[in-house]
C-alpha cells in the first residue's frame, strides 16, 4: 500500500509541473483565432481554444468538441453533433449558435484571412433543425470535409460587434486544454477544468524577453522551458548545445524581396532585369541560417524547382550596363547613384526604399548586403528598418515600397495563399488569372513557371523554422501554426 | 522621462584603414574588449557549437584557444589566477561558469550561464537555475567548488548581471509577465544590500553597459516608434533618459569611447555607421569604411583609441565574403 502511494505520488511529480514558453515577441494580447496576426499569437490560441475537428499526425482528422460528422449522399451537407460533455472554460455549454457565430466571422474574415482558403468551399452554415446539430453546406464535394471544422470555436459574443477588435468584450474564453489564471493576465495559464482533452502539464507561464538571445538563454538556465525562437544562425549549432531537445516545426516561410508593382523602381522590367545580376543567393544567408536559397517560391525538393535559374552569378558591370543601354538611366563619373531625366526636365534618381524587420537580425544583415551590392551598381538602397509589429502591420496592409518579407507557407505547400488574386497573404496584389487557373487546378510546376516568368517578388529561399526545449520538457509532436495544438501530449519530467 | 534632442552631426576625417584580426570564414559576434589586458574575445558560430576566440591588440597576434572543443560562449578575463572565466557545456549537457576548466561554484543539477568576473577580479558574479527561477550568486573567483552566495531571490528570472567599475553596484535584468525591468543592486561588495527597479517595462531594457567612472549606466531598450533606442541612467537617482532612436543593439550593451580627456563618450552603431555622441548630444559619425556593422567596443590600447567591431566586410575590399561577420580593429582618427 505504501509502495503503491509513493509510486503514483512520483507519477504525479513527473507528470505535472509548470512549463515556461520564452517568446522574443510581446505576450499576445488576448487573441482569438480571428484575430490572432503572428506565431506567439498562434501558441495562444492553440492552448486556449479548441475546434470541432483536429488534425492527427497521419493527415487525418479526429473528433474535439464536435462528436461525429456526417456527410449526405452528394457530399454537399455535412452534419456535426456537438460532444455532450463540450463546454467553455466558464462552463456554459457548446451550442450550435456558437459554432455558427464563429464561422461566420471567420468566413467574413474581419481581422484576420487566417480561415479564407479553409472556408472556401463552405456556401453557408446554419443550425440543424432539431436544434442541437451544426450543418455545413458545401459548395462540391471534399475528400476530406473535416477539414472545415479545423476552425477553433469562439463563444457567441466574444467579439461583440463586428468593427470591435480588441479588448475581447467577454474576455478570453475559450474551450481548450487551458484558460487564463486570472481575468485580463494573459501570462499565466492554467487547466481548463471543462476541457474534453486534459493536459500533462497543470500550468503554463509566457514570458517575453525581447531577443532571441536572450530566450535562448532562458532555455539554457531552465530545464522546463521551451522558445520557438532560436536564432537562425544557431540552428546549425542547437543539436551541439541542447542535444535532443531541438523542435523542428513543419512551417517553411518565403524569404523574398517584394515590392509594389507601381511606386517601387523594382517594378520596371529593366531594373528587376538588372537587379538579378545583383541579388546573389548564397552571400545572402549567415553561417549555419535554416534557410534553402530559391530562385523560386518552391525548394530544391520540389518538381517545380526552376533549375537552370539556380545560379545566377554576380555581376555588377552587367547590371549597370543594362541600366544604360536598356533603361535610359545615366550616370556621370562624379556621380554615386544612375539618375534620368523625368518629363517635368526634373531629375529622378535610381533609389529604393526597402522595409526590414529590425527584430531579425538576419533580415537586417540580407539588408546590409543588399544594400551594398547594389550602390556598387549604382542603385541607392535605403532601408528603412521597423520595429515587428509595425513591420508585420505595413506588409499586411501592403504600405511599403519594397519589403524583405518572410512569409508562411501552409503545410500543404500550397501557394494560393500567396499567389492567388485572393490569396490572404497576396502582400503584392498580384494579379494573373492565368496562375490563379493553374493554382485551382493543382498544378504548382505550371503556376511557379509563371510567378517566376512575371516575377512579383525577386525570391531568395525557403526557411525553415527551429525552436528549442528545455532538458526536462517532452514533446512527443510539434503541429499546429503556433507548433502547441497537441500541448495536452507535452510532459515534463 | 527628458528626450535630449540632437541635431549637431560632424563627419570625422577618415583615419588609417581597419583590419580584420578574425579569420575570413567565421562567424563573428558577441565581442568583448579587456583594455587593461588589451585583449578582444569573440564568439564564433561554427557547426559544434559556439567557440571562443581571443586577439591581443597590444601584442597584434591571436591566442591560441583552448584545446577542448566544447561550445563555449562570453568569457571574462580573471586577474589572480591568469586564466579566463569562460561559460561552456559541460559533458553531463548543463552549461557551467569555469575558470582554467574549474567551477568556482560548486555545481548543481541545473545549467549556471552569464558568468561575469568583477573589477577586482576577484569576485564572480553569475546567473543559476538553481534555485529553480534563475537568480544571480556571487562566488570568489580564486577557490574552486565553493558554495556560492545568493544575491537575488525574486521569483521571476534575474539575467545578465553586469558589474559597475567600481564593484559596488550589480546591475541585471528581470524577465517579468510584462517585459524586463533593469534592477540595481547597491551593497554588493560590502554593507546593505538593496535593489530598486531603475527601468520599468516601458522601457523594455535589452542589454547595458556602465560608464568606465561608475556615474552613468546606458542601455538599449525598446522604443515602439523607432525600434531599438539608446538611454542613460544615473544608477542612485534614477529617471532614464533616451538619447538616440533608431540604433542597433549589441549583447554587450552601448560601449564608451574614451574622449582622450579622461571622459568618456557613448559609441554606437546606426545606419551602417558608428555614432558617437558627447555629453551634450552633439553627433559625430566614424566612418571605418566597413558594410553591415553589428556591434562596436571601444577602449585605451597602448595610448592609442582603438575601435574593434564586427562588419560583413569593407567597403573598399571588392572580395570581402559577406557571408560571414568579421571583426576588424580600428584605430580612431581624432575628430
Amino acid at each position: 500500500m505504501i509502495a503503491l502511494l509513493v509510486a503514483s505520488g512520483a507519477d504525479a511529480q513527473r507528470t505535472f509541473g509548470t512549463l515556461t514558453v520564452v517568446e522574443s515577441m510581446p505576450i499576445p494580447a488576448g487573441p482569438s483565432p480571428l484575430s490572432a496576426a503572428n506565431a506567439a499569437d498562434w501558441r495562444f490560441v492553440e492552448m486556449v481554444y479548441a475546434p470541432l475537428f483536429s488534425a492527427d499526425a497521419n493527415g487525418g482528422f479526429m473528433p474535439y468538441l464536435g462528436a461525429k460528422a456526417t456527410t449526405n449522399a452528394d457530399g454537399t451537407e455535412l452534419t456535426v453533433s456537438l460532444h455532450d460533455d463540450a463546454k467553455w472554460s466558464n462552463g456554459r455549454s457548446i451550442q450550435a449558435a456558437d459554432v455558427v457565430y464563429t464561422y461566420t466571422l471567420a468566413k467574413a474574415g474581419k481581422w484576420n484571412k487566417a480561415w479564407t482558403d479553409t472556408l472556401r468551399p463552405v456556401k453557408e452554415v446554419r443550425v440543424a433543425d432539431n436544434g442541437f446539430d451544426v450543418v455545413f453546406t458545401l459548395r462540391r464535394k471534399l475528400p476530406k470535409p473535416e477539414k472545415v471544422l479545423t476552425v477553433p470555436l469562439i463563444p457567441t459574443g466574444l467579439h461583440g460587434d463586428k468593427s470591435q477588435y480588441r479588448p475581447l468584450p467577454l474576455g478570453v474564453i475559450g474551450a481548450g486544454s487551458y484558460k487564463l489564471a486570472e481575468d485580463r493576465v494573459n501570462s499565466r495559464l492554467v487547466i481548463n477544468e471543462h476541457t474534453l482533452r486534459k493536459p500533462k502539464i497543470s500550468e503554463i507561464r509566457i514570458q517575453s524577453v525581447g531577443s532571441r538571445e536572450l530566450a535562448v538563454d532562458v532555455v539554457r538556465l531552465m530545464g522546463d522551458t521551451v522558445t520557438f525562437d532560436v536564432a537562425p544562425a544557431d540552428a546549425a549549432i542547437v543539436g551541439a548545445e541542447f542535444g535532443s531537445r531541438v523542435i523542428r516545426t513543419n512551417q517553411k516561410r518565403l524569404i523574398a524581396l517584394a515590392f509594389h508593382p507601381k511606386e517601387c523602381l523594382l517594378g520596371d522590367a529593366t531594373i528587376r532585369k538588372a537587379v538579378t545580376h545583383l541579388v546573389y543567393r548564397p552571400e545572402l544567408f549567415g553561417a549555419g541560417e535554416a534557410v534553402k536559397r530559391s530562385p523560386a517560391p518552391v525548394s530544391r525538393a520540389s518538381s517545380a524547382y526552376p533549375r537552370a535559374l539556380a545560379n545566377t552569378p554576380l555581376a555588377p558591370i552587367e547590371a549597370q550596363k543594362i541600366l544604360w543601354w536598356e533603361g535610359n538611366w545615366q550616370r556621370e563619373p562624379h556621380q554615386e547613384y544612375f539618375v534620368r531625366k523625368t518629363d517635368k526636365n526634373a531629375t529622378e534618381e535610381l533609389a529604393v526604399e526597402m522595409l526590414v524587420d529590425a527584430d531579425d537580425p538576419y533580415a537586417v544583415r540580407r539588408a546590409a548586403v543588399l544594400k551594398h551590392r547594389f550602390a556598387s551598381a549604382g542603385i541607392r538602397l535605403d532601408v528603412d528598418a521597423r520595429p515587428r509589429l509595425e513591420f508585420t502591420s505595413r506588409v499586411k496592409s501592403r504600405e511599403f515600397p519594397a519589403a524583405l518579407v518572410s512569409l508562411d507557407i501552409p503545410a500543404n505547400r500550397s501557394l494560393r495563399p500567396l499567389f492567388h488574386s485572393r490569396g490572404r497573404d497576396n502582400i503584392t496584389n498580384y494579379k494573373n488569372k492565368e496562375v490563379d487557373k493553374l493554382l485551382a487546378r493543382r498544378d504548382t510546376k505550371g503556376a511557379v513557371a509563371q510567378i517566376v516568368k512575371d516575377a512579383p517578388m525577386i525570391f531568395l529561399g525557403i526557411a525553415s523554422d527551429v525552436g528549442v526545449a528545455g532538458k526536462n520538457v517532452t514533446i512527443p509532436r510539434v503541429q499546429g501554426r503556433g507548433g502547441m495544438a497537441r500541448i495536452d501530449r507535452w510532459q515534463i519530467r | 522621462m527628458i528626450t535630449l534632442l540632437t541635431t549637431l552631426i560632424i563627419a570625422a576625417p577618415p583615419g588609417a584603414p581597419a583590419r580584420a584580426i578574425s579569420a575570413p570564414t567565421e562567424e563573428a559576434c558577441h565581442i568583448q574588449l579587456d583594455a587593461r589586458s588589451g585583449e578582444v574575445a569573440w564568439e564564433v558560430i561554427t557547426r559544434s557549437g559556439r567557440q571562443l576566440r581571443r586577439h591581443n591588440i597590444a601584442k597584434n597576434r591571436p591566442i591560441a584557444p583552448p584545446k577542448a572543443s566544447a561550445p563555449a560562449r562570453q568569457m571574462g578575463w580573471t586577474k589572480v589566477t591568469r586564466k579566463p572565466l569562460v561559460n561552456t557545456l559541460t559533458n553531463s549537457g548543463r552549461w557551467a561558469v569555469q575558470i582554467g576548466g574549474k567551477e568556482p561554484a560548486s555545481p548543481s543539477a541545473a545549467s549556471d550561464i552569464h558568468g561575469v568576473v568583477s573589477p577586482d577580479r576577484k569576485t564572480v558574479a553569475f546567473v543559476s537555475g538553481r534555485s529553480g527561477q534563475g537568480d544571480i550568486y556571487l562566488t570568489p573567483s580564486t577557490k574552486a567548488n565553493q558554495s556560492p552566495r545568493r544575491l537575488s531571490s525574486s521569483a521571476l528570472p534575474d539575467v545578465h548581471p553586469t558589474w559597475s567599475p567600481t564593484g559596488s553596484h550589480l546591475a541585471f535584468l528581470r524577465i517579468t509577465d510584462r517585459g524586463r525591468q533593469l534592477v540595481v543592486m547597491s551593497g554588493v561588495n560590502g554593507g546593505k544590500l538593496q535593489e530598486r527597479v531603475a527601468v520599468d517595462e516601458r522601457d523594455g531594457p535589452l542589454t547595458l553597459s556602465w560608464r568606465p567612472d561608475g556615474k552613468q549606466l546606458a542601455f538599449f531598450g525598446r522604443d515602439w516608434s523607432v525600434g531599438t533606442a539608446l538611454y542613460t541612467l544615473n544608477p542612485d537617482m534614477g529617471g532614464a533618459s533616451k538619447v538616440l532612436g533608431d540604433v542597433s543593439q549589441q549583447p554587450g550593451g552601448p560601449a564608451w569611447l574614451p574622449d582622450g580627456k579622461g571622459g568618456h563618450n557613448l559609441l554606437v552603431v546606426r545606419n551602417d555607421a558608428l555614432v558617437v555622441i558627447d555629453k551634450l548630444g552633439e553627433q559625430t559619425v566614424l566612418n571605418p569604411g566597413a558594410f553591415g556593422i553589428g556591434e562596436v567596443a571601444a577602449g585605451v590600447i597602448g595610448r592609442r583609441t582603438t575601435v574593434v567591431f564586427t562588419a560583413l566586410g569593407l567597403t573598399a575590399d571588392e572580395n570581402a565574403d559577406p557571408r560571414y561577420r568579421k571583426v576588424y580593429k580600428w584605430v580612431v582618427p581624432t575628430p
